[in-house]
């Protein structure tokens, strides 16, 4: 059921998957490392989840209610 | 009737289980609001550390109203589907409820369906209680290549799946699956195939397929599930026109029945008469009685005119028959000015034009108006005949009523009756749920007078 719901409510392409998760992961290294310090640091840690939860779920809020996807959808059965 | 099928189920189970991550995922965000503020403590007096702690919060909301957002879009999109589906269905079992010949109800359920799914090929077969192929219909194939390909399919292979098992298929490439036999030469090729049976109540069977879903590789569970709706409204239509086709052969039965059972009891009893006069003739020429061959040959000619005349009228009869679009009130108008051009009695018609009845009623109406008028015209001697249709309190009445001899009903010999047809025009009335009355006296003329009930108006 929920996976189910999940690939319906998808609107992310594999590509854009990729990248969020490697953007939420560099994002999470440059926060733990000493590259980046103080609030900065902080910011990095905790807006890493943000493309790492996205690029994991494979939907994204913003593209959902701006009604934009990556996503090239199979047709359903259209019904004229 | 199988039940619309929605493309999610939302089960109990899974509803509590959302309310429960609902729950969960809102003190996960209060704590992870915490924990950002525990962090921040030393920067939050510094416009980074609120701007920070602002944020953290709008993409919390984001996400939650980002869900509920996808959640009532991907409903309202169901709903939106499931109406045009609805209306789509709707508007193509009309199509097909209009028809009433079999061929064409056959043709516009496959061209309907192949519409519906969006197919590029489509066919239904129907075979009969033998097992036989009745029709098979097809579309998307010109009729040069259905020439070409010959005879219909007997159900061999993947067809006789469908047929013989009453299973429904749906692959995506029909090519590879190890019961199929391969396509016959000319035959366009095909991959995707949604095939399902077509249940019907009277003697036949179908198999509706559909094959080759336009820019998709293959029909979907859903356009599985609109195509069995498809095919059981299709069954129905399927099943008016058999039983519509079975009226017109039983209608068309009667009427050779009644035609026969007019010729027995109208020409042949005359012809026999008419032998028998004759021999009498013979033997009055051969005895030299020449008064008594007079008398018998006028006797003659008399029952020759009779005879004539019945011929003439079921003539006209048979002409007025009942034609589709037309009113009951047309036909007996158009039968009563034919039959005062025949017989020069003046008549006078008042009637309602717009009345319509079932067939078999118009029928039966029709006839007796006809044989009241036969009876003027032997028996009654009238100058002007009334003859008036009209429907009134939920009535429809007809009458006939001439100026002529009249008689006393009373004194009517039960015997005598046949003659008069009033036992036939009292079965008739009868078997459309109506009542044939009399009235005569004698030197006043006749009235005949018919009631039967309306048809209701929904």
């Amino acid at each position: 059921m929920l996976p189910q719901m999940l690939k319906d409510f998808s609107n992310l392409a594999a590509w854009d998957r990729i990248l969020r998760v490697l953007v939420g992961l560099a994002m999470l290294y440059l926060g733990w490392s000493d590259l980046v310090d103080g609030v900065w640091a902080i910011a990095l840690v905790v807006f890493a989840w943000v493309p790492l939860l996205t690029g994991a779920l494979g939907w994204c809020p913003i593209y959902s209610i701006l009604g934009i996807t990556t996503l090239r959808r199979p047709g359903s059965s259209k019904v004229r | 009737m199988p039940s619309l099928q929605p493309e999610f189920e939302v089960s109990p189970k899974t509803l509590r289980r959302l309310k429960w991550a609902t729950i969960v995922a809102a003190v996960g965000f209060v704590l992870l609001v915490d924990l950002v503020r525990h962090w921040l403590l030393p920067y939050l007096r510094s416009w980074q550390g609120r701007l920070l702690m602002d944020a953290t919060i709008f993409t919390g909301v984001l996400f939650f109203f980002g869900v509920v957002f996808t959640l009532i879009e991907r409903m309202q999109g169901r709903l939106e589907r499931q109406n045009r589906e609805l209306l789509s269905l709707h508007m193509a079992t009309q199509d097909v409820h209009a028809e009433l010949s079999l061929d064409k109800v056959l043709q516009r359920v496959v061209d309907q369906a192949a519409a519906l799914l969006d197919a590029q090929y489509g066919a239904i077969s129907v075979i009969d209680e033998q097992n036989r192929i009745e029709s098979f219909v097809t579309c998307g194939i010109s009729d040069e290549l259905r020439a070409r390909l010959g005879s219909p399919p007997v159900g061999h292979g993947l067809l006789g799946v469908v047929l013989n098992e009453g299973q429904r298929l749906r692959m995506p490439d029909l090519t590879r699956d190890p019961r199929s036999h391969g396509f016959p030469p000319h035959h366009p090729p095909m991959r995707s195939l949604l095939a399902v049976p077509v249940v019907c109540k009277g003697p036949f069977r179908g198999n509706l397929y559909l094959a080759d879903k336009n820019e998709i590789p293959e029909f979907s569970q859903e356009d599985e599930e609109t195509l069995v709706r498809f095919a059981t409204t299709a069954a129905i239509a399927i099943d008016n026109a058999y039983l519509h086709q079975r009226l017109s052969t039983l209608a068309v039965a009667e009427e050779r029945l009644r035609i026969a059972h007019e010729m027995h009891d109208g020409l042949a009893q005359v012809l026999a008469y008419v032998n028998t006069k004759a021999q009498a003739v013979k033997e009055f020429l051969r005895t030299d009685r020449p008064e008594e061959a007079t008398r018998h040959l006028d006797q003659l000619a008399a029952a020759a005119r009779e005879v004539y005349g019945d011929v003439r009228e079921s003539i006209i009869g048979l002409r007025n028959a009942s034609v589709p679009g037309r009113s009951v009130g047309d036909a007996v108008h158009d039968y009563v000015r034919s039959w005062e051009a025949q017989h020069g009695i003046t008549c006078r018609i008042r009637v309602d034009r717009d009345v319509h009845l079932s067939a078999n009623a118009e029928l039966q109406l029709q006839r007796i108006v006809q044989e009241s008028l036969a009876n003027v015209r032997k028996h009654a001697q009238a100058k002007h005949v009334d003859v008036a249709l009209q429907q009134t309190d939920g009535k429809i009445v007809a009458t006939v009523q001439d100026d002529g001899l009249g008689f006393n009903p009373e004194l009517l010999g039960r015997a005598e009756f046949p003659r008069f047809g009033l036992a036939t025009m009292r079965e008739r009335a009868e078997s459309i749920g109506g009542t044939v009355r009399l009235d005569s006296t004698p030197g006043q003329g006749t009235r005949v007078t018919v009631e039967i009930p309306a048809p209701s108006s929904s």
